[in-house]
């Protein structure tokens, strides 16, 4: 038996109370998700990955330049679709840190 | 007065150290761009292999500092990847101290920022690209990884413009990385050289660029450190839900 036992279990027990009581707090959620530039740089990417595959197809076909035209509007499409994506997914998560708050 | 070699994008030209012929058409010289990548690896080996010298318990400062930054992409795995993110611990690591050695650098001055060109963050984003693909069809299997491409729910006619729609925004990925991180240094290493160039033909108002000069330095490491984040923060994102199939 060692003299400070006792006290060994009082801290503990008083360590454990403060844990309990001082949530550590998320850290900070998504923050990134906001960038603007993220949102740019993923338009345009959708949009150079669009229009190069819609080049290639005219390459492939001599369909020039239509395959030019449709792929812009896809790859545009798909930039907003992303857009679109990151603000639900933004959403979802907002609503579920609420939820467990 | 000013020159060619003051041009502000002058520092983002590579110029061929030892120059070899090309091989199979290819040339692969080692250029500055080449030097500076060896120079970034050699200078995340040594700061670990000198912090962690030591290996104390209670570690010094710079142990601390390797033990954060260690902790910092562990963090990172661990929040969006979960534990079975674990074994892909040491590609993210790599990669974000490749990155973060690299913006970091080009801070310093006369030298070379490789990830301000977008050739180097292309072939970086598309390394992670084609490894989580291949990550994805292995643990969901191909049928299961395709079956993204096309949401449920949708009247025939229109999955064929929807699955292209998909799969554009699949493969733009790594394009979103590399313009994304080549744009940020590239903007900001220009603006740096813009700025410096006003300080000396202004005269005493000189100060004034100066001043802005050092508060956009200060900055510009921020940047550094931040894009080199967000670069890994992304991967690991796209890896995640590689290996989670219910999100998307």
């Amino acid at each position: 038996m060692q003299p400070g036992d006792s006290d060994l279990n009082r801290l503990a027990a008083k360590i454990a109370a403060l844990r309990n009581q001082v949530k550590t707090p998320r850290s900070t959620p998504n923050r990134a998700d906001s960038d603007a530039v993220r949102i740019v740089s993923d338009f345009i990417a959708a949009a150079i990955v669009g229009a190069g595959m819609g080049y290639g197809v005219d390459w492939w076909l001599e369909t020039k330049p239509w395959g030019l035209v449709a792929g812009l509007m896809l790859g545009s499409a798909a930039g907003f679709r992303l857009m679109w994506q990151r603000e639900q997914n933004a959403r979802r998560r907002t609503a579920e840190n609420e939820k467990t708050e | 007065m000013a020159g060619p070699h003051h041009s502000p994008i002058a520092q983002f030209e590579i110029t061929p150290i030892f120059s070899l012929d090309p091989v199979f058409g290819y040339n692969l010289s080692f250029t500055n761009s080449s030097l500076f990548m060896v120079l970034a690896v050699l200078s995340v080996w040594l700061f670990f292999s000198l912090a962690m010298r030591q290996r104390a318990l209670v570690p010094g400062r710079w142990q601390s500092l390797a033990e954060v930054t260690y902790q910092f992409v562990d963090g990172i795995v661990e929040e969006n990847i979960g534990h079975q993110g674990r074994r892909y611990f040491p590609y993210i690591f790599s990669l974000f101290l490749f990155v973060l050695a690299g913006n970091l650098l080009g801070m310093v001055p006369y030298s070379f920022t490789f990830t301000s060109h977008i050739m180097t963050t292309f072939a970086l984003g598309a390394l992670v690209f084609v490894g989580v693909t291949v990550v994805g069809i292995i643990h969901q299997g191909p049928v299961k990884f395709f079956a993204h491409f096309v949401p449920a729910g949708l009247p025939l006619w229109i999955v064929p413009v929807v699955f292209v729609i998909e799969l554009i925004s699949f493969l733009s990925r790594p394009f979103s990385l590399g313009i994304r991180l080549a744009a940020n240094m590239m903007a900001g290493h220009t603006l740096l050289k813009v700025i410096a160039g006003f300080v000396v033909p202004l005269g005493i108002f000189g100060v004034a660029p100066m001043v802005f000069l050092v508060l956009l330095t200060g900055f510009e490491i921020f940047i550094a450190i931040l894009q080199a984040y967000i670069f890994t923060l992304l991967s690991s994102m796209y890896l995640a839900e590689a290996l989670h199939q219910e999100e998307h």
